[in-house]
């Protein structure tokens, strides 16, 4: 079943404009892990920031659920967010004056489901090995375990949509390969769609399936599973 | 968001200080400033008020213009050119009819009570100490319910001028100046007829300095006699009901009679300008300490907002809205805005109680030798709400780029 679909969607920035994607048309199926690969300026955070509503295409449509984004209204829109998509970035994001487990349940405050959400906060933050260290402010953590309590917050809502900007992309090799078992960990037991926009062709490898864009365009797609 | 925005708060505790140290001062020198000259007001307000009629009613004043005189010279349909055209003063020294202003003074259920009185200007001599005075003719038992001049007794009793003839009571730096002392007797002197000697019984001391060095009260008759116009008076001192009703029926009775009619405030219309004067100077000063405040607030958050910009980006992405954003960091510089104004009102508050102890002494005081401070609710009502106001202007700018700024030019913009 499709997810999101892009149709023909085209971006461009500036003035003059300059074109970075070029009529982009894919689907992103319910439970897929898709990466987004290619060169610096490809065009693929751009895609993905399209694809999950933070940006707008200049042409083109973009469906999710079957429902057309640029048509939601902002309230829709920040509510479908809220409760469907979790990002997570190549720099954690966190708030500093936060706890780890308050950072991970303030998407939930949004809608003040918090306290029902504690337990699963809790649980997610020792499954990733952070147990011990709910209380802790970021600036107390480690950078991998800083980026394991961003991926924690962008899984507290239970989202159907995971969107990943080089979310390794500030990690040593072990902390990213531990970010990468975690998703990969999500996608196949909780069957959560993750689009992932990586550099490193290894993590790409262990998505399951690869868009590759080159100047704005996909240039192949490659199922990997 | 008012979680985080107290997070926020908490995590630059120096900053937070600071800016709300410039909101406390703020409102802590209004309350204080206002307090003070408030206080004074109040004060002499209230003597205006309670010291003197609320309406006086006194003889007509006109000057003599060009054409004055002409009805009394010459026919209507003439046409008059002076060669040296009249000019001067024409003084009512008595009221004209002072049975019919009784009586409709009788009939007005707003007035409380009124006293005739024979004011006029005489010269009191000791030995060789003399000094100018009024010489305020009255009966005692109405001029007590006029004015609260009994209450100022500190010698005698205010009542004592009626019981047999001759007798006065003088302000208690009048008796100062005359080297006298109560029951010794002083000659009172109209300026064209022989002195007539006069018993001081008793004194008074308002606090008021031209009150009490230069006013002298008697009793009518005594009066009249002085100035040879027995069954005369010459102004009408009027208390009502409602004091704020004294401009309007000042003003009424004025337009159906020749006498010059004037409320508490119309006469004294110059010394209250001065008040205006003094709004203007603390309005201006608390203002200014207030933007003072308010640019502290401004500047600290729109650093704040520049700071927090990858945190503005995340919080949109999990679904806050624009408005969020813009809540997060206006309830920021509200925050500060409230407790600055309570810690302010609390510490005016307390300097006030404290000012109000500081003993000064000199007449401009009262009497009572220490500072008048007012503590009218209005006073930290207003200082709380310009606090408020001064925060919300200040936060509400940074507060606004912050709720504009969307995630993805912050994403983009590498930060």
């Amino acid at each position: 079943m499709t997810m999101i679909q892009l149709n023909e969607v085209s971006k461009s920035f500036g003035n003059p404009p300059t074109q970075v994607l070029h009529g982009i048309s894919n689907e992103i199926r319910d439970g897929e892990f898709v990466a987004l690969t290619g060169r610096s300026g490809s065009g693929k955070s751009t895609l993905l920031y399209i694809a999950s509503s933070l940006d707008a295409a200049t042409t083109g449509t973009v469906k999710i659920d079957g429902e057309e984004i640029s048509r939601m209204n902002e309230d829709e829109l920040h509510e479908f967010r809220n409760r469907n998509m979790g990002f997570i970035f190549q720099f954690h994001y966190l708030l500093p004056e936060l706890s780890a487990l308050e950072n991970v349940l303030f998407p939930a405050r949004k809608y003040r489901v918090h306290p029902q959400k504690k337990d699963e906060a809790e649980s997610l933050l020792e499954d990733f090995g952070l147990g011990g260290k709910l209380g802790r402010l970021p600036g107390q953590l480690s950078g991998g375990e800083q980026q394991r309590v961003a991926i924690a917050r962008a899984l507290i809502m239970s989202p159907k949509y995971i969107f990943a900007d080089e979310p390794t992309g500030n990690l040593d090799s072990i902390n990213g390969e531990t970010v990468m078992r975690i998703l990969q960990q999500i996608n196949s037991k909780k069957g959560t769609t993750i689009v992932m926009v990586t550099h490193d062709p290894d993590f790409a490898q262990l998505a399951s399936r690869r868009v590759h864009l080159a100047d704005g365009k996909v240039v192949s797609h490659e199922d990997v599973l | 968001m008012l979680f985080l925005a107290i997070r926020h708060l908490l995590s630059r505790k120096r900053q937070t200080a600071l800016t709300l140290l410039g909101i406390v001062l703020g409102a802590t020198a209004y309350v204080v400033i206002s307090g003070m000259m408030l206080g004074f007001r109040e004060f002499l307000v209230d003597q205006l008020i309670n010291n003197d009629a609320h309406i006086r009613i006194s003889a007509r004043e006109d000057r003599i213009e060009e054409h004055s005189l002409d009805r009394h010279f010459f026919q209507a349909s003439e046409q008059v050119i002076w060669s040296v055209a009249p000019y001067g003063r024409k003084i009512d020294e008595w009221i004209e009819n002072p049975q019919g202003w009784y009586r409709r003074i009788e009939e007005d259920p707003r007035v409380e009570a009124y006293s005739q009185q024979v004011t006029s200007q005489v010269m009191l001599r000791r030995g060789n100490a003399s000094v100018s005075g009024k010489l305020v003719g009255s009966d005692p038992r109405r001029q007590a319910r006029v004015t609260n001049i009994a209450s100022y007794m500190v010698e005698g009793r205010f009542s004592d001028i009626a019981n047999g003839g001759n007798r006065i009571i003088v302000g208690a730096d009048l008796l100062q100046t005359l080297g006298a002392k109560v029951y010794d007797s002083v000659l009172v002197s109209n300026g064209r007829d022989a002195p007539v000697p006069f018993k001081i019984v008793g004194v008074f001391k308002t606090g008021i300095r031209p009150l009490d060095e230069g006013t002298v009260y008697g009793a009518i008759a005594d009066a009249q006699r002085i100035n040879s116009t027995p069954s005369q008076v010459n102004e009408i001192a009027v208390r009502l009901k409602d004091v704020s009703l004294a401009r309007q029926i000042a003003t009424d009775w004025a337009a159906i009679s020749r006498e010059r009619v004037q409320s508490w405030d119309q006469a004294s219309a110059n010394f209250l300008a001065v008040f205006k004067m003094q709004d203007a100077i603390r309005y201006l000063m608390t203002v200014s300490i207030l933007l003072v405040a308010g640019f502290g607030i401004y500047n600290i958050l729109n650093m704040v907002v520049t700071q927090k910009r990858r945190e503005i980006a995340i919080l949109r992405s999990m679904g806050y809205t624009a408005g969020d954003v813009l809540f997060l960091f206006f309830i920021q510089g509200m925050t500060l805005g409230a407790l600055g104004g309570v810690v302010g009102l609390g510490l005016g508050y307390g300097i006030s109680r404290f000012l109000e102890t500081l003993k000064i002494a000199g007449p401009a005081m009262g009497g009572k030798g220490a500072m008048m401070v007012s503590f009218n609710p209005e006073i930290y009502l207003f200082a709380f709400v310009l606090a408020l106001f001064a925060s919300a202007v200040a936060s509400v700018l940074p507060a606004r780029v912050a709720g504009r700024l969307t995630p993805i030019d912050i994403i983009r913009s590498g930060e």
